[in-house]
């Protein structure tokens, strides 16, 4: 590993000032992404700005409807955390699944939503329940939108100059459910294949849909073919089918040692089968 | 040590508490929590297998949360508890999970061992009654490439159901 100078700031006004002057400068939060990468030398930076020393960013809340994950929340906090389990029952789920315990024992939401590997998880979530992204900066506190924050391979809106500071999902329940699937190669891998689905009924009939694929491509996806499929009809068996089979046939995998872009899109049609009665049932107001 | 209002430095003084004895130590900051155990406190329990965050033989207790000391730097561990191998026994008696492991042999050549043993240890810290599969679930971020799962796992549950006995 390379030489780096290190620091480990107690306010989030110190942060965005060293981000500022400090050339060639990244955060560090839980490392599990990061750490991997320096060893490599892959990643190259001349300092680490630390932000586990800052006083109370490591919360979980429901305010205004959301549930505010603060920047060093790690994954196992999340996943246990009862504020989560009541309102937003899917981040709890997908963070119990984040890597190993190992892993979710370090790593952090805000961490993933930030690094936007595209077969992480959190960004994943984040396109789909189109959760708000604050980041800091010495130029003030910005708000992203989490549906069209993310750019492909580890690029998001994110400035040089800013960190994120706080993730705000939504609350979901009944008449909207959402799913999630992911296939990974063995527990606690990254997966091959992701998707989610996010489903609002209306009169028996779905009023809105969406549906983001990930780890296939180089960032969460939308699949608008799917989505038309799917909006203004009652959600029956074959028509959750024709739904699935078209996010497969339309997505459009890397083909990679992980498998070809015939398994991926097959993989895709079974997850996305799943995600979507998920989503339904829990519409439902079924488990 | 606090590092505010100060410059980022490449080297650190830190203060870091292992197996309940503080250390103090000068380190560049590159280093990992893994090299500062085995290189700066001579306590090579803790062993090295991939240094990829994957195979979970560098385990140790942060605070109580296992965490993978080759993905994890040793100034973050300032101020902090450190639970290496070492730490476990109780003035030579070993502990449940490590008297577990000794007597249904839940290894073959032992290079993962002690990241299992930790491991297993937070593992029924947090649920001291696990299903198989919840140890499954709950090993998944250690491999041990002999493939010895079954008496790791056989291991676990008598380490269980000595705790729970209170032996």
């Amino acid at each position: 590993m390379r030489d780096f100078t290190y620091i480990c700031p107690e306010s989030i006004d110190e942060v965005c000032q060293l981000l500022s002057e400090q050339e060639n400068a990244f955060i560090i939060a839980g490392g599990q992404s990061l750490l991997p990468l320096l060893r490599l030398r892959a990643a190259d930076l001349s300092c680490l700005i630390d932000i586990n020393g800052l006083k109370n960013a490591n919360y979980i809340t429901f305010e205004d409807q959301k549930v505010k994950v603060g920047p060093t929340a790690r994954h196992a906090e999340v996943a246990n955390s009862e504020t989560v389990q009541n309102h937003c029952l899917v981040l709890s789920q997908v963070a119990s699944h984040i890597g190993d315990v190992q892993v979710r024992n370090r790593g952090t939401i805000c961490g993933s939503v930030a690094n936007a590997d595209p077969a992480g998880d959190p960004p994943i979530l984040c396109a789909l329940l189109d959760t708000e992204i604050q980041a800091n900066s010495i130029r003030g506190e910005t708000t992203y939108s989490g549906s069209d924050f993310f750019h492909g391979f580890y690029a998001t809106d994110l400035e040089e100059d800013e960190f994120v500071t706080e993730v705000r999902f939504p609350e979901i329940s009944p008449p909207t459910g959402v799913g999630y699937e992911k296939w990974e190669p063995s527990e606690g891998a990254y997966p091959v294949a992701t998707v989610g689905a996010l489903i609002t009924l209306e009169a028996g009939s779905i009023s809105e849909a969406k549906i983001v694929t990930g780890a296939i491509e180089p960032g969460p996806t939308f699949a608008e073919e799917a989505i038309d499929i799917l909006v203004g009809q009652k959600p029956t068996t074959e028509l959750i089918t024709q739904a699935a089979i078209s996010v497969g046939e339309n997505s459009d995998p890397i083909d990679d040692a992980e498998g070809s872009i015939l398994f991926k899109q097959e993989l895709m049609k079974t997850l996305s089968k799943r995600a979507i009665t998920t989503a339904v049932t829990s519409a439902q107001g079924g488990a | 040590m606090s590092n505010t209002n100060q410059e980022p430095q490449s080297e650190l003084v830190v203060n870091v508490t292992v197996n309940g004895s503080e250390t103090r130590e000068i380190i560049p900051a590159r280093t990992l929590l893994s090299e500062y155990v085995r290189d700066h406190l001579y306590l090579t329990g803790t062993h090295r297998g991939c240094e990829t965050a994957k195979c979970g033989a560098c385990t140790v207790l942060l605070d109580g949360k296992a965490v993978k000391s080759c993905n994890v730097l040793a100034v973050q561990a300032n101020g902090k508890n450190v639970t290496t191998v070492e730490g476990l026994d109780d003035n030579g008696t070993l502990s449940p999970v490590q008297q577990s492991f000794w007597d249904n042999h839940g290894m073959q050549c032992g290079y993962c061992t002690p990241g299992f043993v930790i491991t297993s240890t937070a593992l029924l810290n947090e649920n001291p009654n696990p299903t198989v599969d919840e140890i499954r679930f709950g090993l998944a971020g250690n491999i041990c490439r002999c493939t010895g799962y079954t008496k790791i796992i056989e291991s676990v549950q008598d380490a269980a159901q000595r705790i729970n006995k209170g032996a």
